[in-house]
């Protein structure tokens, strides 16, 4: 039976809506909502896409609006103990073999795609001149 | 390393708890990823089932520390896992002391999260409380 639970998440400032893995397929009802808060690190994003690569999903797909759904929703499903074993790996890939390079752009386009959802300097600014 | 607590609301309690990615991570933090999930009761009996061999009485009894270990469990573990201690807490046989866990552990669940209670406005409306006219 398909299920009509979504759930609600950030990454930065944007907001977006993805399928927790667990409720797949259930029926049960909804009892209680879980709402955390997580520090994430450029590399612990970068794992996660790695993951989301690694299985299949192609790189070039890995952009644009879609990419904080994807991270969320592999960061939930995966479960931080998978993230953090993965962070770890990348981090013996010697950056001049194969999987280095595919890496070092994965990489780049995380930080990319990171600079485009996280929350805009604009407003800092702004205080900036207020306070001046 | 220095063990990255975060805070959390289940079910409205809020609770802080250890961050399983933030564990003796070194990488700077460059953001915050937020999320507001939909859980069941089958799906709390499963993260605490799972948990359970590391538990004793005084852990069963706090109910703050309860609902940190549910929020820190479901953000560590995969989806896999906790299916499997699902399944498991499914299949226990009747009458073994697996069972008379599994029920007490269901009791404690709603225990901790009780269900809604209906609101008189609400009764009305369904016609319960104008038909018995029970003081609610």
């Amino acid at each position: 039976m398909a299920t009509a639970f979504r759930a609600d998440g950030a990454v930065g400032a944007h907001r977006v809506s993805f399928i927790p893995v667990h409720r797949e397929g259930k029926d049960t009802p909804e009892a209680v909502r879980l709402a955390v808060s997580v520090p994430m690190s450029l590399d612990d994003l970068t794992a996660a896409a790695w993951i989301l690569v690694d299985g299949g999903y192609p790189f070039d797909a890995l952009s644009g609006p879609d990419f904080p759904e994807l991270v969320l929703e592999t960061v939930f499903a995966e479960g931080g103990f998978r993230i953090d074993e993965v962070r770890e790996e990348l981090a013996t890939v010697s950056p001049a073999s194969m999987q280095g390079q595919v890496l070092a752009l994965l990489r780049q386009r995380v930080r990319e795609l990171l600079d485009a959802v996280c929350a805009p300097r604009q407003p800092q600014r702004e205080l900036v001149a207020v306070g001046a | 390393m220095a063990v990255t607590m975060t805070s959390g609301t289940v079910a409205g309690h809020a609770c802080r708890f250890a961050v399983a990615l933030r564990d003796g991570n070194p990488t700077p933090v460059v953001t915050q990823m937020s999320m507001t999930v939909p859980l069941s009761l089958e799906d709390i009996e499963a993260v605490l089932w799972f948990v359970s061999p590391g538990l004793d009485d005084a852990d069963w009894a706090d109910e703050e520390y309860l609902h940190g270990l549910v929020a820190g469990t479901v953000l560590a573990e995969n989806f896999t896992a906790i299916e499997a201690a699902r399944l498991q807490m499914a299949a226990v046989t009747p009458g073994s002391d697996e069972y008379e866990f599994a029920q007490w552990l269901r009791r404690r669940v709603r225990q901790l999260y009780p269900p809604e209670p209906v609101r008189p406005r609400e009764r009305e409306l369904a016609g319960v409380g104008a038909r018995s006219g029970e003081v609610v």
